[in-house]
């Protein structure tokens, strides 16, 4: 076979459809375009036979094997994942939700039944707490302030709340 | 299908009997290894059963399965590990690699020298880019038409035409030319 000679401008727009020509995949307008082209110029006329050479070489010369128990292997694992899917949280969390306005309602009583609560129960668990253990409790802390009751700072500060401020 | 969709496991059995050498087909000429065809396969079944819920007959059932092939090809191609084997892979395709093919093939001439082919034929696909190699295996073997390619591989007809062009190119320049 001869050099191939270089390509024409109508070579170059044929080129560019020649595997969708191949494929069917071309207006009919093109396709009479096409065949017109091929009619007249040999080195078109040997890209198409080289296409069709590449798709012929495509062929399948080995079948791959298929593993005998494929079938089985997948249904297996189906089963599997169907035992899993309905321990997977995020199937069955969304279903044990309740909905959000039972979810507010819920909220609702829980503040109620919380407010109750330390109404009642609490109040009187506060009440019975306030003894004398507490009161001395609370006296001993008193005694790391910066100025405990009863001592001089204590009545130094008190003395001077009370005095008025002298102007010169 | 529908019968899959609402939990049917004898309607889903019988679909994979169906199909499954059209996936596992699909998938060892994406990626020329028996086994990891044989999982992907699985993989891609499994999502069957998962998704079919999901599944509206308003489309094709064949579009709507290779589209699944396609996305889980298009996953484990993207994974770290297989874009740097088949980067490595590219360099040497009529060379020295072995695909799985040669190991099963009896010992006259012939079918030593479809073997040959063969391994061939898959290293110089697996060469290519994923959406060119998609784009080709769903035409060459699966013989969609380009509307429907472009429907699967989530793209333009004309850009599954220029997907086809480049992909027949580089074919072209390692399969037939060094034949000449």
């Amino acid at each position: 076979m001869g050099k191939p000679s270089p390509l024409t401008t109508d070579c170059t727009r044929v080129r560019t459809k020649l595997s969708a020509f191949e494929d069917g995949e071309v207006s009919p307008a093109w396709r009479a375009d096409i065949e017109a082209h091929l009619a007249k110029c040999s080195d078109c006329r040997q890209a198409l036979t080289d296409l069709r050479c590449l798709w012929r070489a495509l062929e399948d010369a080995v079948p791959p094997r298929l593993q005998p128990d494929f079938a089985q292997t997948v249904m297996s694992r189906m089963t599997e994942q169907s035992g899993l899917g309905l321990l997977n949280w995020r199937h069955v969390f969304p279903a044990m939700l309740p909905a959000p306005a039972t979810m507010a309602i819920l909220v609702v009583f829980g503040l109620f039944i919380g407010g109750w609560m330390g109404q009642t129960v609490m109040k009187d668990r506060l009440m019975t707490t306030t003894s004398q253990e507490q009161v001395a409790t609370l006296a001993a802390m008193d005694a790391f302030a910066p100025t405990p009751r009863g001592s001089l700072a204590e009545g130094y500060l008190l003395l001077v709340s009370i005095t008025p401020l002298v102007k010169p | 299908m529908l019968l899959v969709g609402e939990g049917d496991t004898f309607a889903f059995s019988c679909l994979v009997h169906r199909h499954q050498d059209t996936v596992f087909r699909f998938i060892y000429r994406f990626f020329g290894k028996e086994e990891e065809a044989n999982d992907l396969a699985q993989e891609v079944f499994l999502r069957i059963w998962r998704y079919s819920r999901k599944y509206k007959p308003t489309s094709q059932f064949s579009t709507w399965l290779y589209t699944l092939i396609a996305n889980v090809c298009k996953r484990e191609s993207r994974s770290l590990w297989r874009r740097n084997i088949s980067l490595i892979g590219s360099f040497w395709i009529s060379g020295s690699d072995v695909p799985e093919a040669t190991a099963h093939t009896p010992s006259p001439e012939d079918a030593a020298l479809h073997a040959e082919q063969s391994r061939l034929v898959l290293a110089a696909i697996e060469s290519l880019p994923p959406k060119q190699r998609l784009a080709l295996l769903l035409r060459r073997y699966e013989e969609l038409s380009y509307q429907e390619i472009s429907a699967i591989i989530g793209c333009s007809v004309s850009a599954v035409d220029s997907l086809l062009v480049r992909a027949k190119d580089q074919l072209q320049k390692k399969l037939v030319s060094p034949q000449k």
